[in-house]
């Protein structure tokens, strides 16, 4: 006879070993599948080899509970049939030896928790060994410590920033005369700042609350702020990521980088120059940072494993550095490396537009290219001294190859999409298809052909970092639509005088206006608006037009703050900022901002030998 | 009771704060109503909020638009025109708009003029054919466009027609409020060197097809006014199709049809020279925008006028008449999507 639990079996949960440690959540599940069975004496609970459908808590009475060759197993527990938490069928047999009144709970809610709690489902064995054996000890689990409530003073700070500054730029922007709508959206734009200085919700979350805020109030409609959510980029993003999740799940990456290991001298330099050369040979067809390096992220994952290098050890964090600087030290040195660089490049008079849309660009920026590579390899050298890793055992890796056998048809469909992706790219020219078509064919053949299912493209996908992108993307949009570009490069054109058509100082200059207009805004849409507000200038005292596009391009890839890279955002959104020493990484960056303009002054003799000057 | 940690507390003060403030803006945000005199579906209302669509893209300051359709109909009674009027009312009572357009001499006599002088709403006509002090307007409590009659146009385009020939000219137009201010403005127009010979007002078809066949030898031109929703005839309730009167009126008026109705040509007809709806709609969004930018208690903008028009020619009608217009008025056709070879 069966009847539902009343709510005093709340406590028999709470005090049980197996249930003690769950969330007051999940209890609150398990104590809705709960229900009463009441047996007589000699009444059979369950058989050995029947079906395990119910975990039971025994409530009053005994039983006996009998292994199949009929030894009798002493109850320490007062719980019997954990089998159904952890396999199929009953091992042993419990029959009622007096009046029995127990609490069941049936094999789908146990199911569903461990899938919540995975550790469940091992403490649920562990249960299991105990009542088998007669012996108990399975510890009573401790319910998790709620999360750190501890808010430091710099949070505290940040958010009394994010509850003042907004209103008072707000006020501030009105008094001074800006219109409604300009005061309204530098209060949001301050806002979401501060959020992102201030860490205090996750990177993605601003600029939805941006877009969300702007439609709101209605300050730009739908067809602008979600723009983004409807474009080519959209495409681009979700294919290359689903070839990214692809290539590694599939083994695909694990595979080439077995293959890496075992053909390349063993030196961490070569290993660090393989993931360098592939973002270096990407740029040129991937005109997005974040998808190169979403392609380099699953080779560098599998490359730390493959090599033993210890989680935040040197060597960890100078491969990071070479993924890092592979997928992004190309950007501003070819015209379809950046996607803001293909748009900059219409701000130009024709003749120079012809001049630098192709290979011309590269010979222009030759001395920066080198000079950044040259730099790179010597800060990593310099920050990440060799650890003196042990040989790398080829022997081992060779087995491993062995293993791994033949390629699997899962691996051929990533290899033969990454290889479509690369020579559809590389020949747009041809077949005019722009790479976010040939993006999302890439995609429909993933998804089609089974090689990343319905469970993987929802999981291995970094939809936060789509949603992330798509956003800045509507910020840039908003602010295209308000105008507040145009007003923006107005006001800051007239304090460019003192330049006086000195290169050296429209460098400073361009330098110092770039990072002020990164503090706010993305690299791509941060490099736009530098543009207009230099190229102005730049023609009005003589400079060459590409040398203003040039400068604006290398210098907006300087960060100090992670909300200023969506790349490394990108890093840090995919889980891989435990494996490497963040603060070692941080260094390297900052020596390579500090690169950038060297490289850029370095290059002035150069241009001036190529009559650029 | 659980304690409430400072982060959960802050994040609570920050999203009530910026839901309150979203609210608060929106809100405060300035509304504009738009009160449309013909359904949702009639052309020329459909045509107007296409002008105003287009002023609203250009603006940037964050403003609430609504629409609400009076829906008149000649042939409704007056206790559903009455309730049509309440809930315009109603409309207007529940929007609580700042500004409040009102489309066509209609909703401005049967609604708006209601609220003339009263601070809010303020009014903005548009398309109207009456002069606005007729609802009470002043220059201090109302702006708007008033509709002319594009009828110098219309003069000179049945001399090109009729080869710079003078024409005895004859006027159709529905009795309803429209239609009469329509056909004041006509009738009181200087058409030398043309004559005008005969007018009527009237709302059947039946009524139409009789003063078309009377006016068939002492007419040369016909201008056809707005003509949307006629009765068939007095006894019954059904309009006739647009298309169908337009057929008959091609086919059997041996007056020479000019239309100036936005419709005309595209329903069927030969020629028409025609207000632009377009025009109005983005003109009077534009007033609206201007007065509301200005802020409270500013006074309204001074009232104007649309100087365009339409030109609309279907070649095949006009051909079997002998009448050939100018490439000018042929370009000028195409240009505005209303050419029909």
């Amino acid at each position: 006879m069966t009847r539902e639990a009343s709510l005093p079996s709340l406590l028999r949960l709470r005090t049980d070993a197996l249930f003690s440690g769950l969330p007051d959540g999940v209890l609150a599940r398990l104590l809705g599948a709960l229900d009463e069975v009441q047996l007589g004496p000699g009444e059979v609970l369950y058989r050995h080899g029947e079906p395990a459908r119910f975990l039971y808590l025994l409530e009053e009475g005994t039983l006996d509970l009998l292994t199949p060759a009929g030894r009798p197993i002493e109850l320490k527990e007062r719980r019997c049939g954990e089998e159904a938490a952890v396999t199929s069928s009953y091992a042993c047999s419990a029959i009622a030896r007096t009046d029995l009144r127990v609490l069941r709970l049936p094999k789908s809610a146990l199911t569903e928790v461990a899938k919540a709690n995975p550790a469940f489902a091992a403490s649920a064995t562990q249960a299991l060994l105990s009542s088998i054996g007669g012996e108990s000890f399975l510890l009573p689990g401790k319910a998790k410590p709620a999360k750190s409530t501890q808010v430091s003073a710099t949070e505290i700070l940040g958010w009394g920033l994010l509850l003042t500054a907004p209103l008072l730029i707000f006020a501030l922007c009105g008094a001074r005369g800006f219109t409604t709508q300009a005061a309204l959206f530098s209060a949001i734009l301050s806002a979401i700042v501060l959020m992102w200085v201030f860490s205090l919700v996750d990177e993605f979350i601003p600029p939805l609350i941006a877009v969300v805020a702007t439609l709101f109030i209605g300050l730009a409609p739908a067809s602008v702020a979600l723009a983004g959510f409807a474009s080519p980029g959209m495409m681009t993003l979700v294919g290359v990521f689903a070839l990214s999740a692809a290539i590694g799940s599939s083994g695909l990456s694990y595979r080439f980088m077995l293959w890496l290991l075992h053909r390349l001298p063993d030196r961490p330099a070569w290993q660090q120059s393989a993931l360098l050369t592939g973002g270096y040979l990407l740029s040129p067809i991937t005109p997005s940072g974040n998808s190169r390096l979403s392609l380099l992220l699953p080779l560098y994952r599998d490359m730390m494993e493959g090599l033993r290098l210890p989680k935040g050890g040197a060597g960890a964090t100078a491969l990071m550095a070479a993924t890092f600087s592979g997928a992004m030290l190309f950007s501003p040195m070819l015209s379809t490396s950046k996607s803001s660089n293909i748009t900059a490049v219409n701000f130009l008079p024709l003749q120079i537009q012809e001049q630098f849309l192709g290979l011309y660009w590269l010979v222009a920026a030759l001395v920066a290219a080198v000079g950044m590579t040259l730099c790179h390899l010597a800060a990593v050298r310099w920050l990440f001294p060799s650890e003196n890793p042990a040989p790398l055992p080829k022997a081992r890796i060779r087995a491993q190859l062995e293993l791994l056998g033949p390629m699997t048809s899962v691996e051929r469909i990533a290899l033969a999409g990454f290889a479509f992706f690369l020579v559809a790219s590389a020949s747009v020219s041809l077949h005019h298809v722009p790479p976010s078509w040939i993006a999302g064919i890439v995609l429909i053949v993933i998804l089609v052909s089974g090689a990343l299912g319905k469970k993987e493209f929802r999981e291995q996908l970094d939809w936060p970092m789509v949603f992330f992108l798509l956003g800045m993307d509507g910020i840039t949009r908003i602010m295209e639509h308000l105008e507040l570009n145009a007003v923006l490069a107005k006001v800051m054109t007239a304090w460019f005088g003192f330049v006086g058509g000195n290169l050296w100082l429209f460098v400073l200059a361009a330098l110092v206006t770039t990072l002020l207009v990164r503090l706010a805004l993305p690299i791509t849409s941060g490099m736009l608006v530098s543009t207009i507000i230099l190229l102005p200038v730049a023609a009005a005292q003589g400079i060459n037009p590409w040398i203003c596009v040039f400068l604006t391009a290398i210098f907006s890839d300087i960060w100090f703050l992670p909300y200023q890279s969506s790349q490394y955002t990108q890093v840090v959104s995919q889980g891989f900022e435990s494996h490497y020493d963040v603060p070692g990484f941080m260094k390297y960056n900052h020596l390579m901002n500090f690169a950038r303009v060297v490289v850029v002054f370095i290059s002035i003799p150069y241009w001036k030998w190529l009559g650029l000057v | 009771m659980k304690k409430i940690s400072l982060r959960s507390l802050l994040i609570g003060v920050f999203l009530i704060l910026f839901i309150i403030l979203l609210g608060v803006f929106n809100i405060r945000k300035p509304r504009i109503l738009v009160l449309h005199s013909f359904p949702k579906d009639s052309p020329w209302s459909t045509l107007i909020n296409q002008g105003m669509r287009k002023a609203l893209k250009a603006n940037r300051n964050p403003v609430s638009v609504n629409f609400h359709h009076l829906g008149v109909d000649s042939r409704q009674s007056t206790e559903s025109l009455r309730h049509q009027i309440q809930e315009a009312k109603e409309a207007i009572e529940r929007e609580k708009p700042d500004v409040l357009i009102a489309v066509d001499d209609e909703s401005n006599h049967l609604v708006a003029k209601d609220y003339a002088g009263r601070g809010k709403p303020r009014i903005v006509f548009v398309a109207i054919l009456q002069p606005p002090q007729s609802y009470g307007y002043t220059t201090t409590n109302a702006t708007g466009l008033v509709e002319q009659l594009p009828l110098d146009a219309v003069r000179e385009a049945i001399l090109v027609a009729r080869g710079g020939q003078p024409a005895r000219i004859a006027i159709l137009a529905k009795d309803d409020i429209t239609g009469r201010a329509e056909l004041e403005q006509a009738k009181s127009y200087a058409w030398a060197p043309h004559r005008l010979v005969g007018h009527r007002g009237e709302n059947t078809f039946e009524g139409w097809q009789g003063f078309i066949s009377r006016m068939a030898d002492s007419a040369d031109v016909l201008l056809v006014l707005s003509y949307d929703e006629l009765k068939r005839s007095a006894g019954t309730s059904g309009m006739v199709p647009r298309g169908e009167i337009v057929d008959w009126i091609e086919r059997n008026s041996r007056p020479l049809p000019l239309g100036i109705c936005d419709t005309y040509v595209q329903d069927g007809g030969g020629l028409s020279i025609t207000p632009a709806p377009v025009d109005f709609g983005e003109q009077a969004m534009r007033l609206a925008l201007q007065w509301i930018a200005a802020g409270a208690g500013s006074p309204p903008p001074p009232v104007g006028t649309s100087h365009h028009f339409r030109v609309g020619l279907r070649r095949r009608p006009l051909a079997a008449r002998g009448v050939t217009m100018s490439p000018i008025y042929v370009e000028t056709a195409r240009l505005g999507d209303a050419y029909f070879p």
